[in-house]
């Protein structure tokens, strides 16, 4: 059995009494390239867009590679990853393909190089996956609440089970209220025969009207408000994709904010993907999900409970609005109501990978934070921009006055040092998980373990912000791994998941249209999933 | 009586805990069922090697831990850690007055419970400060926390109970929150052996017994049983214990039933025929239920026919019958009979008193069928 896996990344130890910017460090290394790749015909570098350009077998993939400096261990980083642009989309096999490219070119540079510049020399070295640093998750436990008791299956006992989906379909709720809208299929309702068939095997599909059971978008919003009993309702917009955006961005927050659980499904879906199993769970899941009746949940290892949940601070990218988020999940089941809230009157300024609170907002964050978890407790932050330190210190104090202990908080970020592997490509256990733990605070860990878009293609990059004298350890990359996959709702994509949960409900706040709200905005987060 | 009904339920969970025990403590199970689990059978004296240790911020996994018949450690530290932690929730409660606040307190309470009993039967150590005011007045409006409260109250401080220990014995066997079964199928075993309202107490008890086993007894056999299922079975199966199942349990068939009559009764037909009674007589003496209209009547014919003997001249009262009538119709005596007139009074109203005692029987068996209209 293969136990170490090559990747697309080199490290450095800085010996020099010097330490060179990240951009002389960048600049030093495409002029070695230029001198190590000169007599190489299948490596073409593209000098103006400093991309590399490997050429192999008729196919060129165009590299790019970024380098970072890791201070508190005196290292340099360089990574090499794959370019897409963003207007094309990779089927499976380009990504595998690209991820094949790219470790042929580290093959090419091989093992180890060195970087010669003006304050030194640089030997990196190419670091490899050790399969002996992994968490497997065959063994995590998925609690089923939907069936007539509540059973536990491992994640190895429920993927090895014979249609599994079936199993799964077995242990939802049949006790939903579904309204239908959709202003392409208002008149026929027979096009939509299998979503409504599908639906009705969990509950009830509701009637609009005398006769109608499929409303006009137009009434939806009426219609909910006049709407008495709310108990296990959801609302099922259906329309074509191409209808979709505005409608859905503007009903969207209305519905989250009146605490209404909405789905909206493409009728491409419906019309080509309903039969595959897995499309079934996946939409039937999140529904249930959303209605607050969660058919499955992942059970978090044992070890990793020293907190009762995890906080997560994000600012908002929309659209001339500057926005903060804070959200809050319990780490054990329970019945108790998580919150996401969105402020507008914090004041903060915003780089690529970094924020800063002025510190008026730092105390009036920590009041809000204080409310919305409501209770002494014990957690951990996650950050999704590194925060200057003294301020996060400050955050930390005035919760910690309020009886709110944070016991750790980590940086996360998907787009840092992006490399590939080769774990990814060799056929391995899906269930294994390799990392890397690069220094005292900085790991990597791959969350994703099997391929079906770009961007499963990189791991993620963990950086332990706070406190200041503890060292990254495996229990943090467990917390981590296990947040990404407690979306086991997209029980389709379960092997592909790669964002924690947290980080994933603020991305799709950035796709919502959200309007001028009075300082505080308050969303139920199973909502938002 | 259907035995397995009545007797097999508890045997079952009990039986079936023994048997789950090695695979739960083995398996790969949280470590709060193992040391429950490892509790249990240290409790039915059967120890196991358990290699699992409980996390020092799980207070109610540590006090579980200690309270094993092999344990050494003192757990008088343990109680004034966890009312440490109870102060701490009521002060964060009273500070806040928010929701999370509010709900946190109240799952500690409610876990708290089960603890409470173990402490107090298994050791000298009381968990729950069960008359702290605070925290009666917080949960004022939470019924079935404070009926729980008032039980334990009962049985473990001697509180006086008043007219008001009924009601808590219908409370009881009402009670919806899943997570105060046990503790109350245990409370309402000892107020029927404590109080005077057995009867009440052990409807209680069974309804409860009876509620969890039929959820029970229907999964068991489910191979993927969650820890929180299991927990529930070996929580209730010390709780069983503890009621004395376990002694039945090794007892040949005619011996448990003397077991079950003699300790516990058969509730049940006691429960109905009181019922049947309350409902039918208007007044019942303490030790012989009449009702006041026979008890009426009987006064009279005792009067009458002390008169007649007393006071000669009253014999000489007499009533001449020529005819008999029967509802609408006379039928003609062949000669006129001068009769004494108190004594035909009597005769006439014990006719009566055994017209209404044959209607009393009937009634109560109309009720034991379900109802009247039966």
């Amino acid at each position: 059995m293969i136990e170490e896996y090559p990747t697309s990344m080199y490290i450095t130890k800085l010996s020099t009494l010097k330490i060179p910017t990240r951009k002389d460090m960048k600049q030093a290394i495409w002029d070695n390239f230029e001198e190590i790749f000169y007599d190489n015909k299948k490596i073409e570098l593209d000098n103006e867009y400093k991309k590399i350009i490997y050429k192999d077998e008729g196919q060129n993939v165009e590299i790019y590679y970024k380098v970072r400096d890791i201070p508190e261990n005196s290292r340099y980083i360089i990574t090499f990853f794959p370019y897409k642009s963003k207007r094309k989309q990779w089927t499976k096999e380009m990504c595998r393909n690209a991820v094949e490219k790219v470790l042929k070119f580290c093959d090419e540079l091989g093992d180890t190089f060195k970087i010669e510049h003006e304050i030194g020399i640089f030997n990196y070295e190419r670091i490899y996956f050790n399969i002996s640093s992994s968490i497997d998750i065959s063994d995590w436990n998925l609690i089923f609440y939907g069936g007539d008791v509540v059973e536990k299956l491992s994640i190895q006992e429920l993927f090895e089970k014979d249609g599994y989906y079936g199993y799964i379909l077995t242990k939802i709720p049949k006790n939903a209220k579904f309204y239908i809208f959709s202003n392409t299929y208002e008149d026929k309702e027979r096009e939509l025969r299998s979503i409504l068939n599908f639906l009705q095997s969990f509950g009830e599909v509701c009637k609009i009207s005398e006769n109608k059971i499929i409303g006009p978008l137009n009434i939806a919003k009426d219609f909910a408000e006049k709407l008495h009993n709310r108990d296990k309702c959801v609302f099922i917009f259906i329309e074509k994709k191409e209808r979709f955006d505005e409608p859905y961005k503007n009903l969207k927050i209305y519905y989250d904010t009146n605490n209404i659980p909405s789905q909206f499904i493409n009728d491409n879906t419906i019309f080509e993907k309903l039969n595959y199993p897995g499309v079934r769970s996946n939409i039937i899941l999140e529904i249930f999900t959303k209605i607050g009746l969660k058919p499955i949940d992942l059970r978090p290892p044992e070890d990793i409970l020293d907190v009762n949940g995890f906080l997560c601070l994000s600012d908002l990218e929309i659209t001339n609005k500057k926005l903060f988020g804070a959200l809050f999940t319990y780490s054990r089941e329970g019945t108790e109501e998580e919150e996401v809230q969105i402020y507008n009157d914090l004041k903060f300024e915003v780089t690529k990978d970094t924020i800063d609170l002025e510190d008026e907002s730092i105390n009036l964050l920590a009041n809000k934070i204080n409310l919305l978890i409501g209770r002494s407790i014990n957690i951990d932050v996650i950050i999704t921009k590194e925060w200057k330190y003294d301020k996060l210190k400050k955050l930390i104090d005035i919760l910690k006055q309020n009886d709110i202990k944070i016991n750790r908080v980590y940086y996360i970020s998907m787009k840092t040092s992006r490399f590939v592997d080769k774990y990814l490509i060799s056929g391995h256990n899906l269930n294994v998980h390799p990392y890397l733990i690069l220094s005292n605070k900085v790991g990597f860990i791959r969350t994703s373990t099997n391929i079906r878009f770009y961007s499963d293609l990189s791991s993620i990059y963990i950086k332990l912000f706070w406190p200041k004298n503890e060292k990254l350890i495996v229990k943090d990359l467990n917390k981590i791994l296990w947040l990404v996959k407690k979306r086991i709702y997209r029980i389709q994509e379960f092997y592909q998941l790669k964002i924690p949960e947290p980080v994933k409900i603020f991305r799709n706040i950035n796709k919502m249209y959200i309007k001028d709200f009075e300082s505080t905005l308050t969303i139920p987060y199973r909502l938002l999933i | 009586m259907d035995e397995k009904e009545e007797i097999g339920y508890p045997h079952e969970i009990i039986l079936f805990s023994i048997n789950k025990a090695p695979e739960i403590i083995k398996g790969k199970y949280n470590n709060r069922l193992k040391i429950i689990t490892s509790l249990f059978m240290s409790i039915i004296g059967k120890n196991v090697n358990q290699e699992i240790e409980p996390s020092e911020e799980d207070i109610f996994s540590m006090i579980l831990y200690n309270l094993k018949k092999d344990s050494k450690v003192n757990i008088t530290e343990l109680v004034s850690k966890y009312q440490n932690q109870l102060e701490k929730k009521i002060r964060d409660f009273n500070r806040r007055q928010s929701e999370p606040a509010y709900s946190a307190l109240e799952k500690f309470i409610v876990d708290s419970i089960f603890y409470h009993i173990l402490t107090s039967e298994l050791s000298e150590y009381k968990l729950l400060p069960l008359n702290n005011e605070v925290l009666l007045t917080i949960f004022t409006n939470n019924e079935e926390l404070n009926t729980i409260i008032d039980s334990l109250l009962i049985f473990m401080e001697n509180k006086k109970y008043t007219k008001k220990t009924e009601d808590i014995a219908i409370s009881l066997s009402n009670l919806t929150n899943e997570k105060l079964i046990e503790s109350a199928i245990f409370i309402s075993y000892r107020l029927a052996i404590k109080t005077s309202y057995k009867k009440e107490f052990l409807y209680s008890h069974y309804r409860l017994l009876r509620k969890s086993m039929d959820k029970l007894y229907k999964i068991i056999k489910n191979p993927n049983l969650d820890d929180s299922i299991l927990e529930k079975i070996m929580k209730l199966s010390i709780i069983l214990y503890l009621c004395g199942y376990d002694k039945s349990l090794r007892l040949p068939h005619e011996e448990k039933l003397n077991y079950i009559d003699k300790v516990i009764s058969i509730p049940t037909i006691i429960q109905k025929t009181e019922k049947a009674l309350d409902k039918n007589l208007k007044f019942r003496h303490k030790l012989i239920p009449i009702d006041i209209n026979i008890s009426i009547l009987l006064f009279i014919v005792l009067i009458l026919n002390g008169l007649y003997i007393v006071i000669p001249q009253l014999q000489n009262l007499k009533i001449t019958i020529k005819d008999i009538p029967i509802k609408s119709v006379s039928f003609p005596l062949p000669f006129p009979i001068d009769a004494p007139l108190l004594p035909i009074i009597s005769t006439l109203i014990l006719i009566i008193i055994i017209k209404k005692i044959y209607n009393l029987k009937e009634n109560i068996i109309k009720e034991f069928k379900g109802g009247k209209n039966d």
